[in-house]
């Protein structure tokens, strides 16, 4: 199948009962999955004070596994984000960060993010907005995280038209209402699904908008190669939505 | 490997496709080795509480599904406890003079520990149909005064237990959910549910046993390839994916 994955975590997370794999381990369980290459962020960071520590154990867990990309965690709703970030570029590569507006409470709108876009933009990186990482239904009884409003995402888009966005963990009908008009936004796949998902999802957003997500290890691996398997889209959108539009987004 | 799927609502009327959607429904699943499904309805399309026509409505796409493909599907008659025990009799003795009508499903139009529930149960009972029950961990909805979280699922199991149950939506009962089902053994889970959380599947099946666990997809809200991914990807092993995928359900509904 030979996918480059959008969206994979590595570290510990306290409410479900989730693999636990080094860099190493991670790469071999995607592999057997046909998930060739994976951008992974730092599951820990959700939590944690702030995001330096796991980004940091990230680097260092992923350095020598080629099939992993580093996609390290910003939080700008802390005063040092601009130092998360440099820092992160100081130590390796990075083509993509990551923000968590719903555990970091971050003002997607606010004039953090609109600084953040900008030294994004300047630093060659490219944002990826983490809109859920579980269902909110499951969240803990003791915590009340849920997702930003998609009237917010929107307004976030539509201030800053010509930079590249990677939506992760949209629904459905969130990554339909999104992506239109929208062609700086990419959505992954890792929660969308209906009967036929690539050519319900495909009728509704442009083909080179859309990436391959498996979520690991929050969801079952299986289930993202399996949306492939029998998917009836031509073969040339099933490459582009496998690996390339991915890596196009990237590179850009 | 041939699948049986315990859970699907193959009318869906969010695109107005009409009956026809239902064959176009069933060559997907086939697509899939999906050899027999149990309709449900489009159990939302009036709301969470349907009145008499409207569940009528419901059901007699499903009988017509069911008349149609009686060796591709089960049906199952949608009811609205709250409309009285009158009512309830009247819908179940209507549905199931057709063959092929194995069961009762119970969605949002009140909680399982209703009272309004003992003449749903008294039927399954003297037809000897299987319940199939929404549930999902109210813990964050709030919703519980119609809603039934797992907890209320397995006490209803509990007061019937002559009374074969389906828990629905194993993802959405979650952990909490399952070890409320240990030892009710008139009661199975349903794999439906939500997005393909790992571990569940697993977990389940360690702590309720392999053969309390059924395979469901909830298509089209689902897609039958991840919905059978939950459970191919979970490393159960061959004899156990061939019960979940078809056997306990195939026992359980009484198939040939």
């Amino acid at each position: 199948m030979n996918a480059f994955d959008a969206l994979t975590w590595l570290g510990r997370w306290p409410f479900a009962f989730l693999a636990e794999r080094n860099a190493a381990d991670l790469a071999r369980h995607l592999k057997a999955h046909g998930i060739a290459r994976a951008l992974v962020s730092p599951l820990d960071a959700a939590f944690a004070p702030e995001p330096g520590p796991s980004n940091r154990a990230l680097f260092r867990a992923v350095r020598g596994v080629s099939a992993l990309e580093a996609v390290p965690v910003i939080n700008p709703a802390l005063p040092d984000w601009r130092d998360q970030l440099q820092d992160c570029l100081d130590r390796a590569p990075v083509r993509l960060v990551r923000i968590l507006p719903s555990y970091h409470r971050v003002a997607l709108t606010g004039p953090a993010m609109a600084e953040c876009v900008a030294m994004c933009r300047q630093q060659g990186v490219k944002l990826a907005i983490q809109v859920r990482l579980i269902d909110e239904r499951h969240e803990h009884h003791a915590v009340s995280i849920r997702p930003p409003k998609v009237a917010v995402l929107a307004r976030f888009l539509d201030a800053f038209p010509n930079e590249p966005v990677l939506l992760s963990g949209l629904l459905r009908t969130e990554a339909a209402t999104l992506a239109a008009g929208r062609p700086q936004v990419r959505v992954d796949l890792a929660f969308v699904e209906w009967l036929e998902t690539l050519r319900t999802t495909l009728a509704a957003v442009p083909a080179r908008q859309v990436v391959f997500a498996s979520h690991t290890p929050f969801l079952e691996t299986a289930a993202a190669p399996a949306k492939f398997a029998r998917a009836r889209i031509t073969p040339a959108a099933k490459r582009a939505l496998l690996s390339g539009n991915l890596e196009r987004f990237l590179s850009a | 490997m041939t699948v049986l799927d315990a859970h699907t609502h193959p009318h869906f009327r969010e695109h107005q496709a009409g009956r026809a959607a239902a064959d176009v429904f069933l060559r997907e699943a086939g697509r899939y080795g999906i050899e027999h499904i149990v309709a449900l309805g489009d159990v939302l399309a009036f709301g969470r509480s349907p009145n008499a026509d409207q569940l009528r409505s419901i059901n007699d796409d499903t009988l017509w599904l069911v008349k149609r493909h009686p060796e591709q599907v089960t049906g199952f008659c949608y009811l609205n406890p709250t409309l009285g025990e009158r009512a309830v009799w009247q819908e179940v003795e209507r549905c199931v003079a057709v063959p092929g009508i194995r069961g009762l499903k119970l969605e949002v139009a009140n909680n399982a520990r209703d009272a309004c529930m003992r003449p749903v149960m008294k039927a399954a009972e003297r037809y000897g149909l299987v319940v199939l029950q929404h549930a999902w961990n109210m813990t964050k909805i709030k919703q519980r005064s119609f809603h039934t979280d797992p907890e209320d699922a397995v006490l209803l199991a509990r007061r019937f237990p002559n009374v074969r149950v389906i828990m629905a939506h194993l993802t959405g009962c979650g952990v909490r959910g399952v070890l409320a089902a240990r030892g009710c053994d008139n009661l199975v889970v349903d794999t439906s549910g939500a997005a393909p959380e790992a571990g569940i599947v697993a977990y389940a099946v360690e702590k309720l046993g392999v053969h309390r666990v059924i395979y469901g997809s909830d298509a089209p809200i689902r897609d039958f390839a991840v919905a059978i991914a939950r459970i191919t990807g979970a490393g159960l092993g061959r004899d156990a994916e061939r019960r979940i995928l078809r056997d306990n359900a195939r026992e359980l509904l009484r198939l040939p």
